[in-house]
């Protein structure tokens, strides 16, 4: 078992026992723990153990088919699960019986005629009257963190505003051809404050990639009067930095939080 | 069978063609099955799923993968891509989160392919973030929820294209691959990373550079392999010799194709050098040379929003000779054009013939060779359907091609015609860089990607949707069955299973009317068969008459006639069935034939009635099967012996 299983396996661990000792206050780390590697986090009832409820997977002693009855978190593309039944790839299948109720956090495993899912962690019972705001709390601490954890690797977090878009000049043919090349663009960059990096800077060259390319499908682009709070790193090769992950361009709104997490240290969100 | 010639440009001529050619009520001829792949539960899904790969496990053709730009949308959880998986040959597909990816969830390249005996799947794939992270993949179990292990992780590498086999027990995997970008190798770019023992926990992979020659700076993207059973392995590249322009985004490549060979499974000091070029005594035959391939890296209006990235090589080597080996690839011919050309050695790649097909404005060749030598040949092409304004309608034909001559005759199959000009580019590739057709045994696998409107008449072979959507309103529907969903880019699977003969054979003989002639006695007969299926699941099965005229003349033999039961259920055909079925009136005598992969219960009950016009004589014939060659080289059914 790695690091991020021996993680898992504790935080299942103390909410269990907590669970088990009846102590509705379980460690917000713990579940945000189990948070982290959730795609779905709801409260059913088991409605056969060792069963299927969709076609492509094979019923197993590990299976269980379990009908959600609350949905604290479910992706976008999958809404509508109260009220249906589900099969659960559990974790440990010991003990399971029908007519158990638990909060399972899980990540999706297979989509076919119906879902199938894959358990990362279990609260047996209801979970008690505060999960929601906790698992509001922990996926927020989760947002923060990977925010924090762009910023800290950071070598300039600006506050700006987009002048000016422009090719750059024709790439070096010798940096090879291939259908992912970013075929950079310019973006001028006007900088009012600086919350990392160097103070002196007023203005950079942010490149960002110019190529419809899939490489590049969730890299941000700018536009000019584009203003925000921009969170670069040097290009490795060209003058100019760059903002390439969905998370390095805030909102202005998101400043006072990009500070807050500069500022704080890292073990805390 | 068609005569290659002009393309159609009108795809209603070509559906109607299509239609023509299928014929009415051929079930036993070649069977068709295309498949939309995105499953129920996503039905509310409207990415661009292009570029897509197929593997269908030769060990037990009823496993098959798939991939494509799939995303997650959030449900596979962290940093998880999936794929595409079924359990029964295609006909259903889910999609399964088990490979690694970052968060976006979804993966850049991706090729999936499963070894030969081992069950092992395969995937060369480039990791996400970035755009040259080669990771080689493996699982033992598709279906399961565990990750799939990284066997290689290692930049800078572009469009991995696996292949695998099973020698001795060991996985050979063989990822065609571009070491650029930046370029490698001084230029000599194409690559095959090889492993002799991919199974085991900790494989070995080598990278081998396979071009031979300077290179205008490198290769083209494309590096194809392709296996033989033998331990013959051949692959081809695009040998870029100049190039004008710098790539961002244009530029003209002139360039060869090479094919190169091993003998040995790529084992030894020097793999991949068995075939050497006399022009220059180099290792790799150039098949053509001065080619010039346009490099066109945004979408192209005059090409249903595709782009022009010089990567559609593709190359199959017949199963039963590995002397026998196709390849396939695009080039410009003219000024504007995107031209496709099949060529044939039949020496084990030392000489070539002249193009034996070849396609304008067409892009994703893929060939294969059947077990019975027939090469399947899938392509893309695109068609100007109409001018609306000053807007032109293109349309994207997918095309699949068998032919057992060389070309000389094709029998073309349009899966998919649908329009290019919608829904709007999100990214590229806009259906792919490349598809991907194999051959198991006789059958062929393939997928494409293309626009997922639910419209009939854009399949001509039929299509099966698994998400809701509603054909009469051509809507997509999301998973509530009533919020019409856009439309975009879809993966479709399908699958042309050779003819078989059928089974199990019934020759029932029947009389019908009142004979005017005295080859009987005077009366009126009647003929009822009756028959049954035994069986758990519903049967298809095919009927034809075969009318016997007095004096030893043969008469006419009816077309076959499609026909279905549920389990247990039973019909039967009575005189009146057969007289409409021969198109004929009066006295009739003859044999019904019924053929079928199932054993059936048929039971003939004749019938005779006299001048008063009630019954005189009865008689009960079960009909015994008369056995065939079973398609899945089962024994026949022993012979039927005389009487009832």
């Amino acid at each position: 078992m790695g690091s991020g299983g021996r993680r898992v396996a504790l935080a299942a661990f103390v909410v269990l026992v907590s669970v088990g000792l009846g102590a509705p206050v379980w460690a917000q780390s713990a579940l945000d723990d189990l948070v982290r590697q959730s795609s779905f986090i709801f409260q059913g009832v088991i409605v056969k153990a060792g069963a299927t409820s969709t076609s492509e997977v094979p019923v197993s002693p590990s299976t269980a088919v379990v009908k959600v009855n609350q949905v604290f978190q479910t992706p976008k593309a999958n809404p509508g699960l109260v009220g249906r039944e589900i099969t659960v790839l559990m974790k440990s299948s010991a003990g399971l019986k029908s007519g158990e109720q638990a909060v399972f956090f899980a990540r999706g495993w297979m989509a076919g005629e119906g879902i199938a899912l894959q358990e990362v962690g279990r609260i047996m019972g209801r979970g008690g009257a505060d999960l929601p705001r906790r698992v509001a709390a922990a996926r927020q601490a989760i947002a923060d963190q990977e925010l924090r954890a762009r910023v800290s690797s950071a070598q300039l977090v600006v506050v700006g505003k987009i002048l000016r878009t422009a090719p750059r000049p024709p790439a070096d043919p010798s940096a090879g051809g291939s259908e992912h090349d970013p075929q950079w663009q310019e973006a001028i960059l006007q900088i009012s404050t600086v919350l990392k990096g160097d103070r002196a800077l007023k203005e950079v060259v942010v490149l960002m990639p110019g190529t419809l390319d899939v490489a590049w499908a969730t890299s941000p682009r700018f536009k000019p009067g584009q203003e925000g709070v921009w969170i670069l790193q040097p290009h490795p090769n060209l003058p100019g930095y760059t903002a390439l992950d969905p998370l390095d361009v805030q909102p202005l709104a998101q400043q006072v939080r990009v500070r807050r997490l500069l500022a704080a240290p890292r073990s805390s969100p | 069978m068609t005569t290659p010639g002009r393309s159609k440009r009108r795809w209603w001529i070509a559906s109607i063609l299509a239609l023509l050619l299928a014929g009415p009520g051929e079930s036993h001829a070649a069977q068709v099955t295309v498949v939309n792949m995105i499953p129920l539960a996503q039905s509310g899904e409207s990415n661009q799923d292009s570029e897509p790969n197929l593997a269908v496990n030769p060990a037990n053709p009823r496993q098959v993968a798939g991939s494509a730009f799939t995303p997650s949308q959030g449900f596979c959880g962290p940093n998880l891509a999936p794929i595409f998986v079924s359990s029964n040959g295609g006909d259903t597909w889910a999609t399964n989160c088990i490979v690694p990816s970052d968060g976006s969830g979804m993966t850049s390249d991706i090729t999936v392919r499963f070894a030969e005996t081992s069950g092992n799947l395969y995937a060369g794939i480039l990791r996400r973030p970035g755009g040259f992270r080669l990771n080689v993949l493996r699982t033992s179990n598709f279906q399961g929820a565990a990750t799939m292990t990284v066997l290689v992780d290692r930049q800078f590498v572009d469009q991995p294209y696996v292949q695998a086999t099973t020698v001795g027990g060991s996985d050979r995997v063989y990822v065609g691959d571009n070491a650029c970008c930046p370029t490698g190798f001084g230029g000599r770019t194409a690559t095959i990373d090889q492993s002799l023992n991919a199974e085991i926990a900790a494989p070995v992979f080598n990278t081998i550079r396979i071009e031979s020659r300077p290179t205008a700076g490198q290769d083209g993207p494309p590096i194809r392999p392709a296996v033989h059973a033998d331990g013959t392995i051949y692959g081809v590249f695009y040998h870029w010799t100049t190039r004008v322009g710098n790539f961002s985004p244009f530029a003209t490549i002139t360039s060869d194709v090479v094919v190169i060979r091993d003998d040995n499974g790529g084992v030894g000091a020097t793999p991949f050098t068995s075939l050497v070029d006399p022009g220059d005594g180099l290792a790799g035959m150039r098949v053509v040379q001065n080619r010039t391939v346009p490099w066109a890296n945004t979408s192209q209006a005059t090409f249903g929003q595709e782009r022009f990235v010089g990567s559609n090589a593709t190359i199959a080597v017949d199963p039963r000779n590995s002397s026998t080996v196709y390849v396939a690839w695009a080039d410009r011919v003219g000024t504007s054009d995107y031209t496709l050309h099949v060529r044939r050695s039949l020496d084990r790649g030392q000489t070539w013939s002249d193009d034996l097909r070849t396609i304008t404005d067409a892009t994703n060749p893929a060939l294969a060779v059947s077990s019975d030598g027939t090469v399947g040949f899938l392509y893309q092409q695109v068609v100007r359907v109409a001018v609306v304004g000053n807007t032109v309608i293109q349309g994207w034909v997918t095309h699949f091609e068998r032919t057992t001559d060389a070309f000389a005759t094709v029998d073309d199959l349009i899966l998919a015609q649908t329009i290019a000009n919608a829904p709007p580019v999100t990214f590229l590739p806009y259906i792919g860089d490349y598809v991907h057709l194999m051959a198991v045994g006789p059958d062929f696998y393939g997928i494409f990607s293309a626009n997922n409107t639910p419209d009939l008449a854009s399949f001509p072979h039929g299509v099966h949707y698994q998400r809701n959507a509603n054909f009469a309103t051509k809507t997509l529907l999301a998973l509530d069955n009533q919020t019409p969903v856009p439309v975009s880019i879809d993966p479709f699977f399908f699958k042309v299973l050779a003819a078989r003969p059928p089974r199990f054979q019934y020759a029932a003989k029947f009389i019908c009317g009142k004979p005017d002639s005295p080859v009987l006695a005077g009366g009126t007969y009647f003929t009822a068969i009756n028959v049954h299926n035994p069986g758990e699941r519903g049967v298809e099965f095919r009927k034809k008459f075969a009318v016997a005229l007095p004096g030893e003349r043969p008469g006419p033999v009816s077309r076959f006639f499609d026909t279905k039961l549920g389990p247990d259920e039973a019909f039967e055909i009575d005189c009146p069935d057969i007289l409409k079925h021969t198109r004929t009136r009066g006295f009739l005598k003859g044999f019904a034939v019924i053929e079928s992969d199932t054993e059936l219960d048929v039971v003939a009950v004749y019938t005779a009635a006299g001048a008063n016009r009630l019954v005189e004589t009865m008689e009960i014939e079960r009909v015994p099967a008369r056995g065939r060659a079973g398609s899945d080289g089962s024994d026949p059914v022993p012979a039927p012996g005389v009487g009832r």
